[in-house]
């Protein structure tokens, strides 16, 4: 065997054990409890929200906005006031959510109305933890904007610089 | 150095770690498959349908090829997957600190409890890659001799 049989073997031989590998992940991932659909958001796997609560799209957000849905923003309060947020949102740090949620409480909407939380977007988990604390307050109708701030800026939406 | 790394002893010992560290890490990954797709995602290589796919696979390869190289059967093949696995393991980590993220490593650990990512990080996977290097090559020059030997059906 020459040296490039050989070393076809061995790559064949690799992409077997892939072949294997995908082949018995993807069935053990059905039948797991802590399973993920294929083109399920991470996040919404992960979560105790129902998975009607993330908005994956842009346009759907987009749409929420554009109807003067309160937003409001997870992320700590430098990115708020220094990166900047979605026009009109809302600052709730759910890291100091105890502290900062007196102070903000009235400029949220009525307990039925719908609210929109979002972070910095992919995995971040401050809009999940800050929708489940918002529900336990006792607002009923609460979103988690998945694609978050670096999808609403590189989609070239506005946004806003402000102190709040 | 050649000889160090022609040493059966020295190609035994990476090839035993290699196996029991990627067993390791492939356990909770395994039992806590939508954790793991959720940190694969944070690394933001790639897209939603991608990265949960790679994520139920991963960990099985890290398996499979882990448990052959601790058993002694295929190991050329399971040394070059974890040697790519490992290439791509650095640059994703590499990326990531040249973007600044802040994420959680999900190298051994789906807790989210676990590491961080830094310069320790990729290190330990640099060694990983070398140790990899080491068995693919022994694997390579075993294969050869073998079929170099009159006994050689082909």
């Amino acid at each position: 065997m020459t040296g490039w049989a050989g070393w076809r073997k061995t790559i064949l031989g690799s992409l077997a054990i892939v072949t294997c590998a995908v082949a018995v992940g993807f069935v053990h991932n059905r039948i797991s409890p802590e399973g993920v659909g294929l083109s399920q958001h991470p996040l919404e796997a992960v979560s105790e929200l129902e998975s009607s609560k993330f908005l994956n799209n842009l346009e759907e957000t987009k749409a929420k906005w554009e109807a003067g849905i309160t937003f409001i923003d997870a992320r700590a309060e430098d990115f708020y006031l220094y990166e900047g947020h979605i026009p009109g949102a809302i600052s709730l740090p759910v890291m100091e959510f105890d502290t900062v949620f007196p102070k903000v409480e009235d400029k949220l909407p009525s307990l039925d109305d719908e609210i929109v939380c979002y972070c910095s977007g992919y995995g971040c988990e401050e809009s999940t933890l800050l929708a489940s604390k918002l529900l336990e307050k006792g607002y009923q109708v609460v979103y988690v904007y998945t694609g978050g701030w670096p999808e609403w800026t590189e989609a070239g939406l506005p946004t806003e610089v402000s102190d709040q | 150095m050649r000889k160090l790394l022609d040493n059966r002893w020295s190609v035994l010992t990476c090839r035993l770690v290699l196996g029991a560290v990627f067993i390791y890490a492939s356990i909770d990954k395994i039992q806590h498959p939508a954790a793991f797709a959720k940190q694969v995602y944070n690394y933001q290589m790639l897209p939603v349908m991608a990265s949960n796919l790679f994520a139920m696979s991963l960990p099985w390869m890290e398996l499979f090829a882990g448990l052959a190289l601790i058993i002694g059967v295929f190991k050329g093949e399971s040394s070059l997957l974890l040697s790519v696995l490992l290439v791509v393991f650095i640059a994703a980590l590499s990326v990531n600190l040249y973007r600044g993220v802040n994420l959680d490593c999900g190298c051994f650990s789906t807790s989210g409890e676990g590491r961080g990512i830094g310069v320790v990080t990729v290190a330990q996977d640099v060694f990983l890659l070398l140790a990899g290097l080491v068995v693919l090559r022994a694997a390579m020059s075993e294969r050869r001799r073998v079929a170099a030997s009159p006994l050689a059906t082909r």
